[in-house]
């Protein structure tokens, strides 16, 4: 399918393929790692372009513009980890995985037909499987004991997508609804983490397995057409059942990534109550909410994880009153925090909105639930903001140590630089431009 | 091209504001005048308003559509500058501009100063986006992005900790009002199938028939949730006390505006709440509530700034009062009275806390001039009792004649009637205090000062009243709606009457006896009210220890179900 693509398209999707050239030839020469990341920036760019005039591009016509905005979430979520890799992560094949499913899900993506959103969903899932192989072999035990779980979801998954026939059934959605639970369902943290604490591979982590599965998930599901189930309340209960069920995890979190999984898991959950009203509306609102998720997730998770690392401690109470010392920190994990809490701007407003309409077009119970849902994510989300910048500070580092501490990396700067710009670009452009949902 | 102009009401605020923020970050100088990057565009917003005030009553308003299309929002117009709008701009841009004014020498020197103008300047500008909006959804963004302006503000300090925990609560009520008024948007859609106010009204005029009562009642019910959290209304105004710790310009501007978009909003909406009688007694009942315990509250605090605020909270539960009763326009000018005279008390105050810091020995008493409590006078008294007991009688036979107020027909007036005559009588203790009103001779002046004064206040709200609501046909229905009966209304207008000719018995009595008069049951259940309205009706004691807390802990131990979670590294 890829390949019937045009040569210009081919050259355009060949582009991240550059980066790890250019990142060997600027780590040689000490460069920054702006020139390392330039191939894929330039990627960026042209999908931007590619959005925002493909009315007048003639390549575009065919481009379904939901597609277009999916391979940016999700390559985007990828590239804002990238440049925070500690150096001896990048002797794993992880960063040469990246561009290339960066090029080929982009490219499966453009076919913008059914069966591209077929090899779209089934190379994400691969992808997750491959990346877990490759981090569990750099980091040896690390998936040990949740890793058959999430396989075993992957696989069902997969083979329920490869046969039309059960994927256009309600126990067809039953499986791929307990697959999703699967791939979604966070193993208690410390169990996968017991034997590795390295801040590369949290990071990692957390890009795999909190941020990529909201837009996972809703890419297998999509795959059902809609007009073979009947609407019914019981199926967007289950999204609000599980949301309230991420609220309570993240609730009784000790750890920063365990919070972020826990939010995942009910932003995922209000997701799932707007797609299985199986109305366009809630279709729309569950896409909106697929592409920002992973974005907000990677903008506050990759905030807390940089002062996780510099105060070394991952627990809310140890950094409690950190919060306000490193200033890119504090604007970068506010704006993914405002994300959290649904405000306006840069909150998804719209998308959250219609995917309510969706949801008390179905039953007004239920939406209901799910607007004092959003409330108690707001009071969790606020009440560990306060917690992190005024609360009172359990270790204070020594003047040299805090002046080390305040000052931001270069590659740090460019990771929450690029997570904020396409957390807002997909924000503005999923406001003005969905409707490829329905 | 003129009528664009209006654009830049909200425009030149949030444009300075901007740019400011900008400024700040990029430069690290810290020049105290580009504080004016701010103020100064406000301030050409108030004069803007003010021309198009004029240009609005003979011309009529100016509407904007959306230029471009969003998911989920349909209509026309978006944005309307119309009377209401135009009124509500004024009030905002005019104080918005006096607090900057007075912030610039007030908080020269602390830290974060342009960042506090910058706020301001976008806060102002959010403010009048969502006075002007016609569309609920945008209303709800903008009444959101005002909650987060305000919790911004109010922790402009985020060392002190007292002010930050009072933004955390005040940002969690709102958002309890926000929730409130989404599932009210949801009923909306459901019912009207837009979210266009004026689309709405002209349903409800048109064919009320296919509204249903019932789900009306509930979508109002839940919009008036959204306005008694923002308006500090009984009992989700716990947030309004502690929002003292804030700087003193953050308080004025929100007592003179923030606090005042509840009752926009049931302007705004107006027609919906008419159309569902049983809201607008439960309106008025919320508002009889909260007035009652603001006042009552207010009267025990020690604290200026806090009296102040339950002050407000009060003057916030007579305007809901006169929503209840149909009185929406009098509502709306109560708040815009109300908003000027609080902006002048906090900003005052904020002057009187400074020179009270700097002057120990505030108010001045000496040990050879020790304090004693003045012996009572009969003559003192009388004229004050004269005057607050005959002074009813004055304003209402007053409106009557002069102003052509038909009581019978608007009992929301008499509410505000009822409200003049607490403020003249205040104002008549306070002179006494003051030691104007000795005697008949010098009261006789003064009381034919304040005759005066509210005849003009009333004539004036009354001439407000066909301003914003010029067809009367409108303006009966409200009446009509919000009208609890006279089997009902009576009563109460008596109880209240006779409770406040007796408390001037019991004070006379007490006074000419020199001993207490009442039994003694009756001062035991007296201190206890006192320390009920001391500890704040201890509602939120209840709330935060009986059932949060309990919840939380409950919550907590569920830890237990995820083994490996209890050691943090």
């Amino acid at each position: 399918m890829i390949f019937s693509l045009p040569i210009p398209v081919f050259l355009f999707l060949f582009l991240p393929f550059l980066f790890p050239a250019t990142r060997a030839l600027s780590s040689k020469r000490g460069g920054s790692s702006f020139w390392a990341l330039s191939p894929v920036f330039l990627f960026f760019v042209l999908l931007l372009l590619l959005l925002i005039f493909h009315s007048s591009c003639a390549l575009c016509q065919s481009l379904p513009r939901e597609g277009l905005l999916l391979s940016l979430a999700l390559a985007a979520t990828f590239l804002a980890f990238f440049p925070s890799l500690p150096l001896e992560e990048r002797r794993s094949p992880a960063p040469f995985l990246m561009p290339a499913v960066l090029s080929l899900g982009t490219g499966a993506f453009l076919q913008g037909s059914q069966p591209g959103v077929l090899a779209g969903a089934s190379l994400l899932a691969l992808w997750l499987l491959v990346s877990a192989l490759v981090l569990g072999g750099a980091y040896p035990g690390a998936y040990q004991k949740f890793f058959p779980v999430r396989l075993g979801g992957a696989v069902l998954a997969l083979g329920i997508l490869s046969f039309p026939v059960v994927r256009q059934s309600l126990t067809g959605l039953l499986l791929l609804l307990a697959a999703a639970i699967l791939l979604l369902l966070p193993a208690p943290f410390p169990r996968r983490t017991e034997t590795v604490l390295s801040p590369g591979f949290l990071r990692a982590d957390q890009a795999l397995f909190v941020c990529l599965p909201p837009l996972l998930i809703f890419h297998i599901l999509r795959a059902i057409p809609p007009e073979v189930i009947s609407p019914a309340p019981l199926f967007p209960a289950l999204g609000i059942l599980l949301a309230l069920t991420g609220l309570l995890y993240a609730k009784i979190s000790l750890f920063v990534e365990e919070m972020a999984e826990g939010l995942t898991v009910a932003g995922t959950g209000f997701l799932l109550a707007g797609f299985l009203t199986f109305r366009p509306e809630g279709r729309e609102g569950a896409l909106f909410m697929a592409l920002l998720l992973p974005l907000s997730t990677a903008l506050s998770g990759l905030s807390l994880s940089f002062l996780s690392q510099r105060f070394r401690n991952r627990t809310f109470q140890g950094l409690a009153g950190q919060g306000t010392g490193v200033e890119p920190l504090r604007l970068a994990y506010l704006f993914g925090a405002f994300q959290g809490m649904s405000l306006p701007v840069v909150g998804g407003f719209l998308g959250e909105w219609i995917l309510l309409r969706a949801v008390s077009d179905s039953s007004l119970i239920l939406s209901i639930l799910a607007v004092a849902g959003i409330f108690l994510v707001f009071v969790l989300v606020l009440g560990r903001t306060v917690e992190l910048f005024s609360g009172e500070p359990v270790q204070r580092l020594s003047e040299p140590d805090m002046r080390l501490a305040s000052e931001i990396l270069p590659s740090e700067g460019w990771s929450l630089w690029l997570a904020s710009t396409f957390l807002l670009a997909i924000d503005l452009l999923g406001t003005f431009g969905l409707g490829g949902g329905k | 091209m003129q009528n664009e102009l209006a654009l830049l009401i909200p425009g030149l605020p949030i444009l300075g504001g901007a740019v400011l923020f900008v400024a700040e970050w990029l430069s690290s100088g810290r020049s105290p005048r580009r504080a004016f990057l701010s103020l100064v565009p406000t301030a050409m917003a108030f004069l803007l308003g003010l021309w198009f005030l004029v240009r609005i009553v003979s011309r009529g308003p100016v509407a904007f559509g959306l230029p471009i299309s969003l998911s989920g929002l349909s209509g026309h117009p978006f944005w309307e500058l119309d009377r209401l709008s135009v009124i509500m701009s004024l009030l905002i841009t005019g104080v918005s501009t006096v607090v900057q004014t007075y912030s610039l020498r007030y908080l020269l020197g602390e830290p974060n100063y342009g960042r506090f103008f910058a706020l301001i300047g976008i806060e102002t500008g959010v403010l009048l986006l969502l006075v002007t909006s016609q569309n609920l959804l945008l209303l709800f963004l903008f009444w959101q992005l005002m909650s987060l302006g305000l919790s911004l503000l109010m922790s402009h300090n985020r060392f002190r900790i007292r002010s930050v925990m009072a933004s955390h609560k005040t940002f969690v009520i709102h958002r309890l009002g926000d929730g409130f008024f989404l599932v009210a948007l949801l009923l909306g859609e459901h019912l009207f199938h837009t979210l266009d106010i004026g689309r709405m009204a002209s349903i409800l005029r048109d064919t009320p028939e296919l509204v249903p009562q019932g789900s009306l009642v509930a979508m109002t019910l839940c919009l008036f949730v959204g306005c008694m959290a923002k308006s500090a209304q009984f009992p989700l105004h716990v947030w309004l006390p502690d929002t003292m710790e804030t700087p003193t310009p953050v308080s004025a501007l929100m007592h003179a505006g923030i606090v005042n978009v509840g009752g926009y909003l049931m302007n705004r909406t107006s027609l919906l709440f008419s159309h569902s009688p049983l809201t607008m007694h439960a309106v008025f009942l919320v508002g009889f509530a909260t007035a009652l315990f603001g006042s009552s509250t207010m009267l025990t605090q020690s604290d200026v700034k806090r009296k102040l605020g339950f002050s407000t909270m009060g003057q916030m539960g007579y305007m809901t009062m006169e929503c209840g009763l149909g009185a929406f326009s009098l509502a709306v000018f109560h708040l815009i009275a109300h908003g000027i005279f609080k902006a002048t008390l906090f900003l005052e105050s904020g002057m009187g806390i400074h020179i009270a810091r700097l002057e120990p020995e505030l108010p001045k008493r000496t040990a050879t001039e020790p304090r004693t409590p003045e012996a009572f006078r009969l003559s003192r008294v009388l004229p004050v009792a004269f005057v607050t007991l005959v002074l009813p009688l004055v304003i209402l036979l007053g409106a009557h004649q002069l102003a052509g107020i038909h009581l019978s027909r608007e009992e929301g007036t008499v509410v505000f009637l009822f409200f003049s005559w607490v403020t003249v009588s205040q104002v008549a203790i306070s002179l006494t205090r003051a030691r104007l009103f000795d005697s008949f001779a010098a009261a006789v002046p003064w009381t034919a000062f304040l005759v005066a004064f509210v005849f003009v206040y009333i004539k004036a709200a009354h001439l407000f009243n066909i301003f914003l609501y010029p067809d009367p046909e409108t303006r009966a229905l409200f009446f009509a709606s919000g009208g609890v009966g006279w089997v009902l209304f009576t009563p109460i207008v008596l109880l209240i009457t006779i409770l406040i000719i007796a408390g001037w018995g019991v004070a006379l009595l007490r006074g000419l006896r020199g001993e207490l008069v009442l039994p003694a049951w009756l001062l035991s259940r007296q201190e206890a009210l006192y320390l009920f309205f001391l500890n704040r009706g201890t509602l939120e004691f209840f709330v935060l220890h009986r059932l949060i807390d309990p919840v939380d802990r409950l919550v907590c131990r569920l830890r237990v179900l995820f083994p490996g979670r209890g050691t943090a590294r």
